[in-house]
């Protein structure tokens, strides 16, 4: 260690910051070196002569007092009021109004589309099938295969769709199976079959899948003063449309369900 | 030390612990208020007073001390102390535990070089810079003084007149007998600059003290 290593480090020798090892060097460059061991000694006394004078000013005797004053008027008043962060603009009441009026507004909008978005959203199946049954109807279209017989029905369907409607005739209840034609509904072809009930017409349009509707029960809806009662069974789609009346119809729909098992 | 300014928001644990459900919600609303207020959780009035006579209020003596040493004045100490007390006051928030005294006496320090800028600029703005005051352009061999016993007077005078940044370190040292370390955190130093700082303004305080023997020796023939 030589001189201007030994004068850096003599004050953390002094006041005793060195590691050990390091402060076993300077001490023996000290030892050696009679420059720098009356540096170590000058620094030393003087460190010690500051302890023993007690430099310390004393606190005056008002000051604890003055500053308790102070910390409590700092209570009153709403401490670090300079720390928040939001701005001014911001924590207004009338700014909190306004958007609360915003807000309001906003939802009463997004539950209106919301509704609409439903409404039309799930019962565009409902409106395709009571259209078709009024086309049905006005064109004077009913069926393609006009039978009584559902063994010659259900064959007529074979090869002209992918999948085996259930028919079954229900003559002994009151809705005699008059015929059954193709229809297409948003994109599938679909069966209809045609009864009829005293002079009312029931259209029932059954295509497979489980996309559009999960009911195990028949759901019973209106449009354009139709009755239309929906429901699923074995992956198959059910839509009984008709103006007959809601019990009927409901009655027809149990009959298709209990005739088809 | 500042203030702590901005915090993410983080609900006291404590107060969360006696299982009561909705005095849990309580708390947490409370709490989420203040924070949108102050944007930082405010301890209530009373949790603050004892927070403060806890950590802050023991420190007053030394923190006197370090501000009268700074700006050798009694009364522009009192300002000083009153105004960095406050300010603790206001940041206890910015206390998360560790050494409450380097803590407090960092503000101290703070406030005084704010104080010193503002109304000392003169004497504030003599640039100040370590290599300027390097151990190798004062005397490496000053004529030791052998100091059997240095008045009182006399070392007070010489510990006045040096600068500002020899004086903090030599106060916190011998006087308040703090460690390097402490003195790096009030300070805000590297550690390393603690040590040649404090080297440099015992050699300073040295010389002043043999010039001023030299004159009293004077004085007397």
């Amino acid at each position: 260690m030589n001189c201007n290593d030994a004068q850096r480090l003599i004050d953390g020798c002094v006041d005793g910051e060195l590691q050990l090892e390091m402060s076993i060097e300077v001490e023996d460059h000290i030892a050696s070196c009679r420059s720098c061991r009356s540096l170590w000694n000058a620094h030393r006394e003087l460190s010690e002569n500051m302890h023993s004078a007690d430099l310390r000013f004393e606190v005056p005797a008002g000051l604890e007092k003055t500053i308790r004053n102070a910390i409590k008027s700092e209570v009153k008043q709403p401490v670090s009021r300079n720390l928040r962060i939001w701005p001014q603009w911001l924590r207004s009441q009338s700014f909190a109004f306004g958007a609360a009026a915003i807000a309001l507004f906003a939802l009463f909008n997004w539950n209106i589309a919301r509704f609409h978005s439903s409404e039309s959203g799930k019962n565009t199946i409902s409106e395709e099938v009571v259209s078709s049954h009024i086309r049905s109807l006005m064109a004077g279209h009913l069926f393609d295969v006009a039978s009584t017989d559902q063994h010659t029905v259900k064959p007529w369907f074979t090869g002209k769709i992918d999948f085996s409607p259930p028919v079954s005739d229900l003559k002994e209840a009151g809705y005699p199976l008059v015929g059954g034609r193709l229809d297409y509904l948003s994109g599938h072809p679909v069966t209809a079959l045609v009864y009829k009930h005293r002079k009312h017409v029931i259209n029932l349009f059954i295509w497979p899948g489980k996309t559009e509707i999960l009911k195990a029960e028949p759901v019973r809806e209106t449009r354009l003063g139709f009755n239309i009662s929906s429901w699923t069974a074995n992956g198959m789609n059910f839509y009984a449309v008709s103006d007959v009346n809601a019990n009927d119809l409901k009655e027809f729909s149990k009959l298709i369900e209990d005739g088809k098992r | 030390m500042v203030d702590p300014g901005f915090r993410a928001f983080i609900p006291s644990k404590k107060k969360f612990l006696d299982g009561n459900k909705w005095n849990d919600r309580r708390v947490f609303i409370e709490e989420w208020i203040n924070f949108c207020d102050f944007g930082a959780v405010v301890l209530q009035d009373k949790s603050r007073l004892t927070l403060y006579d806890r950590t802050v209020m023991p420190h007053l003596k030394a923190s006197y001390n370090l501000a009268r040493w700074l700006t050798r004045n009694d009364q522009d100490a009192e300002d000083v102390m009153q105004e960095a007390f406050v300010r603790a006051f206001r940041s206890l928030e910015g206390f998360r535990g560790g050494d409450s005294r380097a803590w407090v006496l960092a503000i101290v320090r703070n406030t005084s070089y704010t104080w010193l800028k503002r109304n000392r600029k003169r004497e504030y703005e003599l640039p100040f810079d370590d290599l300027i005051y390097d151990i190798a352009e004062e005397d490496k061999n000053p004529e030791t003084v052998i100091m059997k016993r240095l008045d009182k007077q006399a070392l007070t005078q010489a510990l006045e007149e040096l600068p500002v940044e020899f004086r903090e370190v030599l106060v916190l040292r011998e006087i308040e007998e703090l460690s390097y370390k402490e003195i790096a955190q009030i300070a805000d130093l590297p550690l390393g600059t603690v040590m040649s700082r404090i080297a440099r303004a015992r050699q300073r305080l040295l010389r002043s003290l043999s010039v001023r023997m030299d004159k009293e020796l004077r004085n007397e023939l």
